[in-house]
């Protein structure tokens, strides 16, 4: 196993996705593996930049339970196997949060945070109008020929692996005005992966080109 | 008539009561979701909100921050990253300016005035059902407060699925989960403080990254040939996923295009897939194939001379199938040929 699927794995975790069997896998995994064990810090990170984020003061003690938690599950997951959630409970695992290490990362993420709706009392806002918009777009739509034809033929979609996870500027470009026409809770995807994008120093001669040819005005 | 005889009558009609009663459950059941879905998307587009969440794909966390105003009809909106790349997207009403510190580079991207951003939205209706299965699994604590856990499920392999738990007193969606067809959690996004104040200051829409020396790129609002755009050169796509349709066609510039781009929506309404068609560059690579942007999907391809990318938050083969069927009008100076008949994929397996 490499280590960007155990980094996955460890994502699994925390999204409660992983089989409790493979959480004690994980667990042996986190006590040897100090590589592992430092993403696995970084949850107890994102907990703490949350709260300097809040203004609040950061609580150290964070990530030393966050590493008890850990230490404490990897030695329940090797002394008593048979605690292994059954399978009818693991299908109900994306439904709440996992036990253990999941439990740990609440401990570093989600509960020193809390949710204030100070004005959650608040009547919500009327919708923005759209069925004016909607009938004025009817009058550009250019369907295709056959678009509303019966089938005549499927093709079963299938995932292709040699995909390009890093996005040259031009396709950046794309994705940003692709998100103006996303539903809300797309359009906040779209835009949070694009922050989220790791910069590639590969990716720099192929974003080259493109800047090449962009409007280039000095900073006003 | 006899009281034997009639059980049997009897019997057919509490059948029937208990099945009809049933269907009407499970029918109120998705009317009471979609209302729910519906009150989300209105909280997310007219209401104030400031709130830090996680964004979790591809074995990787970040931590972001959201702000969002709505003030006398104008929306800003600021997304940070705060511990990875440092990046920040700003959006003031139609211009949306993402600040790139890894690049040292401010994209500014600035929608059409003739397009209404929150008119473009696909809505979920009776139509989108064929294709979605829609449940309001049950209400659930999430953070310490009581919410409503709706999953929207796709039918078929061309389209994304979503399970969310949104709050019951502000309708925001605490945690979200894109899914595919077979319940697998592609992305996911969970807030971990969220506030929703009357007011946000201004200040609280600026950046915090220092452009000094940064590279600004714009929009060349000045290209004559946007005006010609569009007029000339139709795009059709020959086939189309089952449920997906045309709703927008226009012609924008672009920061990086020679030319006007052209750009084309398909929907099903709910997931949306943009097509972007412009001239290959003499002497510039041209993208070609699959690419992946966090959960977004994106497959380019060279087209009579033209460079024609799908974009969406859809599975791989989806934007693929719209990209590759993609032809030039036989009366635009594009194609090179008459088009081939059109062809609809046909409708898929239901699950």
């Amino acid at each position: 196993m490499n280590e960007d699927q155990r980094a996955s794995q460890l994502s699994a975790m925390f999204d409660g996705e992983l089989p409790a069997g493979e959480c004690e896998l994980m667990a042996r995994r986190l006590t040897r593996d100090d590589a592992l064990r430092a993403h696995w810090e970084r949850y107890a990170l994102i907990g703490a930049a949350i709260r300097r984020e809040a203004g609040e003061p950061l609580d150290l003690r964070v990530a030393d339970r966050v590493r008890h938690a850990i230490s404490a599950e990897a030695s329940f997951g090797e002394g008593n196997p048979e605690q292994v959630v059954p399978a009818t409970q693991r299908a109900k695992q994306w439904m709440r949060p996992a036990a253990g290490f999941v439990a740990a990362a609440m401990v570093a993420g989600i509960a020193v945070v809390g949710l204030r709706g100070r004005d959650a009392g608040l009547s919500v806002a009327p919708a923005p109008v759209v069925a004016s918009a909607d009938n004025a777009l009817q009058a550009t739509v250019v369907l295709g020929p056959g678009a509303s034809a019966e089938p005549e033929s499927y093709v079963v979609p299938v995932t292709r692996e040699s995909v390009n996870f890093v996005p040259p500027a031009q396709l950046a470009n794309y994705v940003v005005a692709h998100s103006e026409v996303s539903m809300p809770l797309s359009r906040r995807n779209l835009l949070s992966a694009l922050v989220a994008t790791e910069p590639d120093p590969g990716a720099a001669d192929a974003t080259a080109p493109s800047l090449d040819v962009i409007d280039v005005v000095d900073e006003p | 008539m006899s009281s034997m005889s009639l059980r049997p009558q009897l019997r057919l009609l509490l059948y029937v009561l208990l099945a009809s009663g049933a269907a009407a459950s499970t029918a109120a059941a998705a009317d009471d979701a979609r209302e729910w879905l519906a009150r989300m998307n209105d909280a997310l587009t007219a209401r104030n909100y400031d709130g830090v969440f996680f964004h979790v794909h591809g074995g990787r966390v970040e931590t972001m921050r959201i702000i969002h105003r709505v003030q006398g009809g104008n929306v800003m909106e600021r997304l940070v990253s705060l511990d990875g790349s440092g990046r920040e997207f700003v959006r003031t009403g139609t211009e949306l300016v993402c600040y790139l510190p890894d690049k040292r580079t401010v994209l500014v991207e600035r929608r059409p005035e003739n397009t209404t951003l929150l008119g473009n939205l696909p809505r979920f209706d009776e139509t989108t059902e064929d294709y979605y299965e829609l449940k309001h699994v049950e209400r659930a604590r999430l953070m310490g407060r009581d919410t409503r856990v709706i999953a929207v499920l796709p039918k078929d392999d061309f389209r994304y699925g979503y399970r969310l738990w949104i709050d019951e007193a502000t309708t925001m969606p605490l945690k979200t989960q894109l899914c595919d067809a077979r319940g697998k959690v592609i992305e996911q996004i969970q807030f971990a403080n969220l506030t929703l104040p009357r007011e946000i200051a201004d200040a609280e829409f600026e950046p915090q990254v220092d452009t000094a020396g940064f590279k600004w790129l714009r929009q060349d609002t000045r290209n004559p040939r946007l005006a010609q755009s569009g007029s000339s050169v139709v795009w059709r796509a020959m086939r189309l996923p089952p449920g997906f349709r045309m709703t927008l066609r226009s012609a924008q510039s672009m920061p990086g295009a020679a030319g006007p781009v052209e750009h084309l929506v398909f929907s099903d309404g709910l997931a949306s897939v943009s097509v972007f068609v412009e001239s290959a560059v003499e002497g510039k690579s041209p993208m070609s194939g699959p690419a992946r942007v966090g959960s977004s999907s994106a497959f380019s391809t060279t087209v009579s001379g033209h460079q024609v990318t799908a974009v969406g938050e859809v599975p791989p083969e989806t934007v693929r199938v719209i990209a590759s069927s993609l032809k030039a009008d036989d009366n635009s100076p594009a194609s090179g040929k008459a088009p081939a008949p059109g062809l609809s994929l046909g409708a898929p397996p239901k699950r």
